[in-house]
């Protein structure tokens, strides 16, 4: 019998990349992120960056946290996803969110 | 006058310019995209196609072209492509590799290209992928293709 999808290992890692940026911040845990854990990570991951890097990528960083949001408003998202947001005119600045294994953006009270 | 004329050709010439609001033309630009990277690839060199999510955990379909699709390859290499909101007076494409992971956790070399698909970008795709599925093309040697590609355009 096929293993769901909620008894995986749940991970995955939002990243700020491109043009000398490499910053990170992820995830893996027994149960979905929830929508809130998600935008704090993204909120953490604003925080590591210089703030010219952050002023560049701050249209992708709110499409990210729109995307998050609207998540949680439809079940969340299934691995494996990967969406770029990227800075327009740029090769490679961008902010990633991957969901590698389980699920994840889950509203609350389906949270842990 | 000839700066006037000279921008108007410049201009790129917007490709299913309307596959944000029609859903048809989504269907058709997704189309698109499968038929004309099956040209350039086997059958043998592609794993899964669309292999990376674009719906939500209720079934409804993210409709906003990231990715407009997307292959899993062998060798561990991939292929995504995100097609950006028409809306740039100059072309407008971007490109990168980066490592992601499968479901078993494997590394995959993951070629992502970021464009608003027009006359001018269009070929840019087929020949970053074409490149990308080369046996002998790592991710230091493509890093270097897609600067010299880009540069082109």
């Amino acid at each position: 019998m096929a293993k769901s999808n909620d008894s995986l290992e749940h991970r995955g890692r939002f990243q700020a990349q491109g043009r000398g940026v490499e910053e990170s911040e992820s995830w893996a845990q027994e149960k979905p992120l929830s929508v809130s854990k998600g935008l704090g990570l993204l909120g953490k991951l604003i925080g590591k960056l210089k703030p010219k890097d952050y002023e560049r990528r701050k249209k992708p960083f709110k499409k990210a946290q729109a995307f998050v949001v609207e998540a949680g408003e439809n079940g969340g998202v299934f691995a494996h996803l990967g969406r770029s947001f990227r800075v327009k005119g740029s090769k490679d600045e961008r902010v990633d969110i991957e969901v590698l294994g389980g699920k994840a953006f889950v509203k609350e009270n389906n949270d842990e | 006058m000839n700066k006037i004329k000279d921008k108007h050709i410049n201009q790129p010439k917007f490709l299913f310019k309307n596959f944000l609001k029609d859903r048809r033309v989504y269907a058709l630009n997704q189309r698109y995209w499968e038929k004309e990277l099956a040209k350039h690839l086997s059958e043998k060199q592609i794993l899964k196609k669309n292999w990376v999510n674009q719906q939500f955990a209720d079934g409804t379909l993210f409709y906003d072209g990231n990715p407009i699709f997307s292959l899993l390859l062998k060798k561990n290499k991939a292929v995504r492509i995100i097609q950006e909101e028409p809306e740039s007076e100059q072309p407008e494409v971007g490109a990168w590799v980066q490592t992601t992971e499968d479901l078993q956790s494997n590394p995959i070399n993951e070629l992502v290209i970021a464009l608003e698909l027009s006359d001018l970008t269009k070929d840019l795709v087929v020949q970053l992928i074409h490149d990308w599925v080369k046996e002998e093309v790592d991710q230091t040697i493509m890093e270097g293709l897609i600067t010299e590609r880009l540069e082109r355009i």
